[in-house]
């Protein structure tokens, strides 16, 4: 048994986990049930939601330790239960690790939903969110269009690798500033329902709870990286709303929000 | 009673459409579709007739935790692929947004209590969601296998 090929397996399931938006104490849980079994002197993980370090002491090839970083991050669960399966088949000898090593890889490109299914996705989201939260029928179809907007706009920058701040603040405007629009032509009826519900897909609720999910669980670090970037995010875009309303009110509408 | 049964139709259609944002598997919306709208109900309900405050989201969360936990463990997925989105009506973004705007429109009162609003909701849904992870595996285990 080859633990360069173990250690490389073990980094990379860390890597695409995190990548995909997993916990970090389910990671660590994840790498440790790879290695336990492979007869290893000692091993330590330390994974952080940035970076992933293993050390390993084998008995024929010393010290090894490996390190990656992961500066890029979008929530992807059909991926996390892939490498789940890919790492329990490992775990039970059904396969080497090079085996599943071009497994893992082949997860990564499996095929996600198309790309119209996902931008309409951000759209209905937004449009049952306006409807909950009190709005009309025709609020909730001004957010339809409003968030497939929204989406294809994110979408397209988050393609591009633009700054995390940028793509929410981005959002934000596109939002405010259409919903304005619509507004203007005498579509919808409550302008606060239409932004608030139209922002929930990428407003960060979730990841908030995810975070503190981490942090009651002892991974003060990572809790606290998740709980700042959430905190970030609801900045990044009521920026962006705020920017749309004083560009509104610079062109002469009365806005008032 | 009628508009339960709508919020929770409203409800758990936002969460199964949320849940393809985050890319669930194609076999595992129809959960999130139910648990987002089960919990979203309890919710409701407690807000709407029993005049709970933020102890209605513990109750929510917990309901859609218990169920992903067990439907976690029969289909052998990570229960987070289940909880995240369906908890997705209860958890605080609408708050965390209104807070940050209102700290740039310079209204802090409405800034403070959205601020705090907004982690009293997380704490309840984190404290359940804990709870019921923490439970034994063989509480879910042992009904799984008399069902089956």
């Amino acid at each position: 048994m080859n633990s360069r090929n173990i250690l490389e397996f073990a980094v990379t399931t860390g890597e695409r986990m995190l990548a995909n938006g997993c916990g970090t104490h389910r990671i660590e849980g994840l790498i440790n049930k790879i290695l336990e079994p492979c007869k290893f002197r000692n091993h330590e993980i330390f994974v952080t939601t940035t970076g992933i370090v293993i050390t390993v002491e084998s008995v024929d090839e010393g010290v090894i330790t490996v390190m990656k970083q992961v500066p890029k991050k979008k929530m992807h669960t059909e991926h996390i239960s892939l490498i789940e399966d890919i790492v329990n088949s490992f775990v039970a000898g059904e396969l080497t690790a090079e085996q599943a090593l071009v497994e893992l890889k082949n997860a990564d490109s499996k095929a996600t939903y198309p790309y119209w299914i996902t931008i309409l996705a951000y759209g209905m989201a937004g449009c049952f969110r306006t409807l909950m939260f009190g709005g009309q029928i025709i609020d909730g179809l001004v957010s339809v269009c409003v968030g497939v907007c929204m989406g294809i706009f994110v979408q397209a920058l988050n393609a591009k690798n633009t700054f995390t701040f940028l793509v929410n603040c981005c959002g934000g405007f596109v939002v405010g500033f259409l919903a304005v629009l619509f507004m203007r032509f005498g579509m919808g009826s409550m302008l606060d329902k239409i932004i608030i519900g139209t922002l929930m897909p990428i407003a960060p609720g979730v990841p908030f709870v995810h975070s503190v999910n981490d942090i009651l669980h002892g991974d003060y670090t990572s809790g606290m990286t998740r709980a700042y970037e959430a905190i970030l995010t609801a900045a990044a875009i009521s920026t962006g709303v705020a920017f749309a309303m004083i560009l509104w009110k610079l062109l002469g509408g009365n806005v008032s929000l | 009673m009628r508009t339960v049964l709508i919020e929770m139709l409203l409800a758990s259609l936002a969460c199964m459409f949320f849940a393809i944002v985050y890319n669930t598997p194609k076999k595992e919306l129809v959960f999130c579709w139910l648990f987002g709208g089960i919990g979203y109900g309890i919710y409701y309900y407690l807000v709407k007739f029993c005049s709970m405050g933020t102890f209605a989201n513990f109750f929510g969360a917990f309901a859609i935790a218990i169920l992903a936990r067990f439907t976690s463990n029969r289909r052998e997925i990570p229960v987070m692929v289940y909880v995240l989105p369906s908890v997705f009506p209860l958890s605080p973004g609408g708050n965390m947004y209104n807070a940050c705007y209102a700290l740039i429109m310079n209204n802090l009162d409405m800034a403070m209590t959205e601020t705090m609003k907004c982690i009293k909701i997380v704490g309840m849904c984190v404290i359940a969601i804990l709870i019921v992870l923490s439970l034994p595996e063989g509480i879910f285990k042992n009904r799984d296998k008399a069902k089956a």
